[in-house]
C-alpha cells in the first residue's frame, strides 16, 4: 500500500523509558539519549523510586557506612565520591549521628518519612533536570508514577513544568495527533506496594481515565504493568508461603495485569507502553494495539529504552534501545 | 563430623544463587578453550607446506628457523590488539564489532565481509585438498601397499580428482555446517576429544621421528628408499646435479630472510582471527591479561614448536644445503621427484611405517577440518552480531534456545560455501586468484584490527576506559596505542610487499589470472558497503534508525 506523504510528514519518534528506581546513572544517560537519540517526545512510564537506603553515621571528622557487606570509613571529600556511586545503582543515603540512625531503626515511621524525603528530593531534581534539558533540546516529556512510587512523590510529579506534562491518571495530548492515557496503579504484588490495587480497581481506573475517549486509533495507552499472560509480563514465579516471596527455581510465570488486558482487548489503543516487569523486555502485538516494554536494568547503570515510530493511526516501527 | 561438614556443605548449596535460564549465545568455552581453537584454527601444518620448498629456492639465502620465529614475534603486536578489543567488547561479533565501533559503521560492516567471510569461503576447497592430499591420500596409499588392497589407491586417486575433491568439500561443509548449529557445547567435546589429540599426535609423532633421525640416518635411508633406487636417486647426486646445474650452496641473507615475514603474519594471527568472534561465548573474556597471555602462548607454540622447532629438526635432518639443493633442482624441474617436496613425505622416507604415516595424516585431516568449522562459527557470529544491530535482517541474530546456536545464520554461510565451491571447481582459474584474495583480504582485515585498537580510545573512549586494557601503558602513552601503532606499520609494509615483490609469488605475475588479486579485493568491499547503505535505508524507511547502535550513550 502507498501511504500518503502527508502521514510521512507527520512521523513521530517518541522514546519510551520506565523503571530508573532511582538510578543516578541511567537518569544521566536518559538526559544524554534525548540529544543523541533525537525523539520527538518522551514518555516516562513510572516507578521512579529507588528501593534502598544508606545510612551513613557522622562520626565528626569522618564518616562510615557498610556498602556490599563491607564497612566503609571516608574524610568528608572523599564521601561525596563515594555516595556518587551509591546513586548510580539507585540507592538513596541518610547522613546523621549514630544516635539517629539507631533510633532510625526503632522507629519505622519516622525511617519511611525519610525515605520518602530522599526520593521524592532525587525525584525533583531529576525533574528539573529533565525540564532544562528538554526545553534546550524543544522536547515535550510526559512523566508518572508507578506502583511502587509512594503517594507523596505526587507532591514532586504532578507539577505543571513547562516541557515536563504530569500525566498521570489523564489523558492529555501528545503532539498534535495523538492522546496519551497515563495510570501508573498496579496489579497486586506479592510485595505489596504503594500503588498495588485490585484488578477490578485498575479495570475501573482505567474505565473512569478513558471515560470520554470514543476513538481509540490515535491513543497510546502508558499503563505501568503490562497485559496479563502477553509475553511482556514473564517473572520467575515466586513462592509467597515465606516472607518475603522468594523465586522457585527454574519456573517462570505471567504476573501481568487481566484488568490491562481486558482494558486493552475492548479499547484497542493504537499503542500501547509498560514497564513493571524488569526482565520480560518485548513488543507484541494484541489486535490492533502495539504493547511494548523496553524492561530495565536500573541496578547495572543500563538505560533500557524503546523508540517506536508513529503516523497518525499507525505504529510504523518500534525499536528496543540501550545505552 | 562427617555428618556436620556435609550439612554445612548442602546449606552452601541451599545459599547459591538462582540464574535465569540461557539464552542466545552462551559462555561455554574457557580462555583455554578458546586460546585452542585459534592455534587450531591456525591450519598448523598445512600452513607450513608455503614455507617449503619455494621460498628456499626463490630466495637461498634464507634462514628458514630465524625467520618462522621472527615472523611469530613480528605477530604479537596484531595478537595483543586484539586480546584488548576482545576484553573491552566481549561479545560476538569480532572484526565487525571492533570496526564499527571505532573506525566507521560501514567500514566495519564491509571490511570483515568483503575480505573475510566472502573470500575465505575458499579456505573449504583448500582445506579438501589438504585433506585429500596429506590425510586421506597418504593413508590410503600406506593401507594399499601395507595391506595389499589396490582398491585403495583407486580410491585415492578419485578422491583427489575433480569430482572427488568436491564431494569431499560438500561433505565436510555440511559436517562443519552440522556442528556450528549444534552449538559450542559440541564443538568443544570434539575439541577436546578429536580435535586436539589428533593434531598433538601428529606434531608430537613429527618431531619424535625428526628427533631420532640423524643426517646420516637420512642419507641412507633416502638412498635406500624404493622409489629413488628405482630412479637412481642418491642423497649425493642430488647435490652434485644441483651444482653441475648452476646451484651454488647458500650464503645467509637478511633480504631473504625478512621477505618471508609477511606471510608468517598471515598465518599465525589466525590465532585471533578464529577466536575474537567466539568471544560472546567465552568464559571471562574480559580478563585482558589472562587472554593476551592464552593467545600469546599460543602464537607462540604454532610459530616456535610447530614451525620453528619442526623446521630446524628437518633441517637437522636433511641438512640446509640437501634442502636447498632438491629444491632447486625441482623447481628448476631438472629432475622430478617420486613423491611431494614437502617434511611429511622426507619424514616417511626415515620411516614409512603405516602406522606414523597414519599419525601424520590424522593431524592434517583435522587440522584442515578444523580450519573449515572454525570459520564457519566465527563468521555465523558476526553475522548474528550484524542481525542484532540490524545492519542485515534481525532473522540473522536468531539464536536456537536448545543448542544455542544461530542456525539461520549458518544455513546461509553453508549455502554461500557450497555456491562459491561450485564455482571454484568449474572455473579453476578463479580458485587460485581468491586463494590470494583470502591472504590480502586476511592482512586487510589485520591492518584495520590495528586500527581499531589504536582508534579506541580516541572514538570509543567510554568503552576504553572501562576496559581492562585502559590499565596498562608504556611510559606515559597507553599500551593499545603503542601496540597498535606497531601493528599498522607492520601490515602496511607487509601488504605492500606481498602486493608488489614478486618473488613472494601472491602478485600474481605470470600467472595469467582472469583478475588481478590486489585489486579485486576492492569489488566485495564496495559491495557490501552498498549492501549496508541499502538495508539502512530499508530500515530507514520501516522507522528503525540502524544509526542509533554506533552512537554512545555516555551519562551526561
Amino acid at each position: 500500500m502507498i501511504r500518503r506523504p502527508k502521514a510521512r510528514a507527520n512521523r513521530r519518534r517518541l522514546l519510551f523509558v520506565t523503571d530508573l528506581h532511582g538510578s543516578d546513572l541511567t537518569f544521566r544517560k536518559l538526559l544524554k539519549a534525548l540529544e543523541v537519540w533525537r525523539p520527538d517526545a518522551v514518555i516516562a512510564g513510572g516507578d521512579v523510586a529507588g528501593k534502598a537506603m544508606v545510612p551513613v553515621v557522622d562520626l565528626g571528622d569522618k564518616f562510615r557506612l557498610k556498602w556490599m557487606g563491607q564497612v566503609h570509613e571516608f574524610a568528608s571529600r572523599e564521601l561525596s565520591t563515594f555516595l556518587e556511586k551509591v546513586g548510580q545503582v539507585g540507592f538513596y543515603w541518610h547522613i546523621a549521628p549514630v544516635e539517629e540512625i539507631e533510633a532510625m531503626r526503632d522507629d519505622p515511621v519516622r525511617t519511611n518519612r525519610i525515605f520518602e524525603e530522599v526520593i521524592a528530593r532525587r525525584w525533583s531534581a531529576w525533574l528539573e533536570r529533565l525540564e532544562d534539558r528538554c526545553r534546550q533540546l524543544r522536547v515535550p516529556a510526559y512523566v508518572m508514577a508507578g506502583n511502587d512510587d509512594p503517594w507523596s512523590l505526587d507532591a514532586v510529579t504532578l507539577v505543571q513544568r513547562e516541557w515536563v506534562t504530569p500525566a498521570d491518571g489523564a489523558v492529555v495530548p501528545v503532539l498534535d495527533h495523538w492522546m496519551l492515557v497515563s495510570c501508573g496503579l498496579g496489579n497486586p504484588t506479592p510485595w505489596q506496594c504503594p500503588r498495588d490495587v485490585s484488578e477490578s480497581e485498575l479495570a475501573d481506573k482505567l474505565r473512569s481515565i478513558t471515560e470520554g475517549l470514543k476513538d481509540f486509533s490515535n491513543v497510546i495507552a502508558n499503563i505501568h504493568p503490562p497485559p496479563f499472560d502477553s509475553t511482556l509480563d514473564l517473572a520467575p514465579k515466586l513462592d509467597t508461603s515465606v516472607s518475603p516471596p522468594r523465586p522457585v527455581p527454574g519456573e517462570i510465570a505471567p504476573v501481568g495485569s487481566t484488568a490491562v488486558r481486558d482494558f486493552l482487548a475492548d479499547a484497542q489503543p493504537l499503542l500501547s507502553l509498560h514497564g513493571h516487569i524488569h526482565e520480560s523486555r518485548a513488543a507484541v502485538r494484541l489486535g490492533r494495539t502495539w504493547a511494548v516494554n523496553p524492561g530495565s536494568e536500573y541496578a547495572e547503570g543500563v538505560l533500557r529504552a524503546a523508540l517506536v515510530t508513529v503516523e497518525p493511526s499507525r505504529v510504523v516501527s518500534h525499536q528496543l534501545v540501550a545505552a | 563430623m562427617e555428618t556436620a561438614a556435609r550439612s554445612r556443605k548442602s546449606d552452601d548449596q541451599a545459599l547459591d544463587v538462582f540464574l535465569r535460564q540461557s539464552s542466545g549465545l552462551v559462555r561455554e568455552l574457557s580462555i583455554f578453550d578458546a586460546a585452542v581453537f585459534g592455534v587450531l584454527a591456525s591450519g598448523l601444518f598445512f600452513s607450513f607446506i608455503y614455507f617449503f620448498p619455494y621460498p628456499q629456492y626463490i630466495t637461498p639465502g634464507i634462514n628458514t628457523v630465524l625467520m618462522l620465529v621472527l615472523g611469530t614475534l613480528a605477530s604479537l603486536p596484531v595478537i595483543i590488539c586484539y586480546a584488548a578489543l576482545g576484553s573491552a567488547m566481549p561479545r560476538a561479533g569480532g572484526d565487525y564489532l571492533y570496526d564499527s565501533r571505532t573506525v566507521s559503521p560501514a567500514l566495519g560492516f564491509a571490511i570483515p565481509l568483503g575480505m573475510g567471510a566472502f573470500v575465505w569461503t575458499i579456505l573449504f576447497p583448500l582445506g579438501t585438498f589438504v585433506i585429500v592430499s596429506f590425510g586421506l591420500g597418504p593413508v590410503l596409499n600406506a593401507a594399499a601397499s601395507q595391506f595389499g588392497i589396490e582398491t585403495l589407491t583407486g580410491w585415492a586417486n578419485a578422491l583427489q580428482g575433480t569430482t572427488g575433491q568436491l564431494i569431499t568439500t560438500i561433505v565436510l561443509a555440511l559436517l562443519a555446517w552440522l556442528i556450528t548449529i549444534r552449538g559450542v557445547r559440541l564443538y568443544r567435546i570434539i575439541q577436546r576429544s578429536v580435535f586436539l589429540p589428533a593434531i598433538v599426535v601428529t606434531n608430537v609423532a613429527l618431531l619424535i621421528q625428526l628427533f631420532v633421525s640423524s643426517n646420516d640416518r637420512f642419507r641412507q635411508a633416502f638412498d635406500r628408499f624404493p622409489a629413488n633406487e628405482a630412479d637412481g636417486i642418491t642423497y649425493a647426486g642430488i647435490l652434485s646435479t644441483a651444482q653441475q646445474n648452476g646451484w651454488q650452496p647458500p650464503s645467509f641473507s637478511w633480504g631473504d630472510t625478512l621477505l618471508w615475514i609477511p606471510v608468517m603474519l598471515g598465518v599465525v594471527p589466525f590465532v585471533v582471527y578464529a577466536t575474537e568472534g567466539m568471544l560472546g561465548e567465552v568464559k571471562r573474556a574480559r580478563d585482558f591479561a589472562r587472554l593476551s597471555r592464552a593467545l600469546i602462548l599460543g602464537a607462540l607454540y604454532i610459530g616456535i614448536v610447530v614451525f620453528g622447532l619442526l623446521y630446524f629438526l628437518f633441517e637437522r635432518m636433511a641438512s640446509q644445503e640437501f634442502i636447498s639443493a632438491a629444491s632447486f633442482l625441482v623447481n628448476e624441474e631438472i629432475i622430478a621427484l617420486p613423491y611431494d617436496l614437502n617434511i611429511t613425505s622426507f619424514s616417511s622416507i626415515v620411516n614409512d611405517n603405516f602406522f606414523l604415516v597414519l599419525a601424520v595424516s590424522l593431524g592434517f585431516i583435522a587440522s584442515a577440518f578444523q580450519l573449515m568449522t572454525a570459520v564457519m562459527m566465527n563468521e555465523t557470529r558476526i553475522l548474528v552480531s550484524m542481525g542484532l544491530d540490524r545492519t542485515l535482517p534481525a532473522k540473522f541474530a536468531d539464536v536456537n534456545p536448545r543448542f544455542h546456536a544461530p542456525i539461520f545464520s549458518a544455513t546461509v554461510y553453508v549455502a554461500l560455501v557450497l555456491g562459491m565451491t561450485l564455482w571454484f571447481t568449474y572455473a579453476p582459474e578463479w580458485s587460485t586468484v581468491f586463494t590470494y584474495l583470502s591472504v590480502y583480504g586476511g592482512q586487510g582485515v589485520l591492518l584495520f584490527g590495528c586500527l581499531a585498537a589504536f582508534l579506541l580510545p580516541i572514538r570509543a573512549r567510554a568503552i576504553y576506559e572501562a576496559s581492562p586494557v585502559a590499565r596498562y601503558h608504556i611510559g606515559r602513552l597507553p599500551l593499545i596505542t603503542v601496540i597498535s601503532a606497531l601493528g599498522m606499520i607492520l601490515y602496511v609494509a607487509s601488504l605492500f610487499v606481498i602486493a608488489t615483490n614478486d618473488k613472494v609469488g601472491l602478485t600474481g605475475a605470470g600467472l595469467g589470472l582472469p583478475a588481478d588479486p590486489r585489486w579485486l579485493l576492492i569489488v566485495p568491499v564496495v559491495f557490501f558497503l552498498a549492501v549496508f547503505f541499502a538495508w539502512q535505508w530499508v530500515e530507514r524507511r520501516r522507522g528503525i534508525d540502524t544509526r542509533l547502535v554506533f552512537e554512545a550513550v555516555p551519562p551526561e
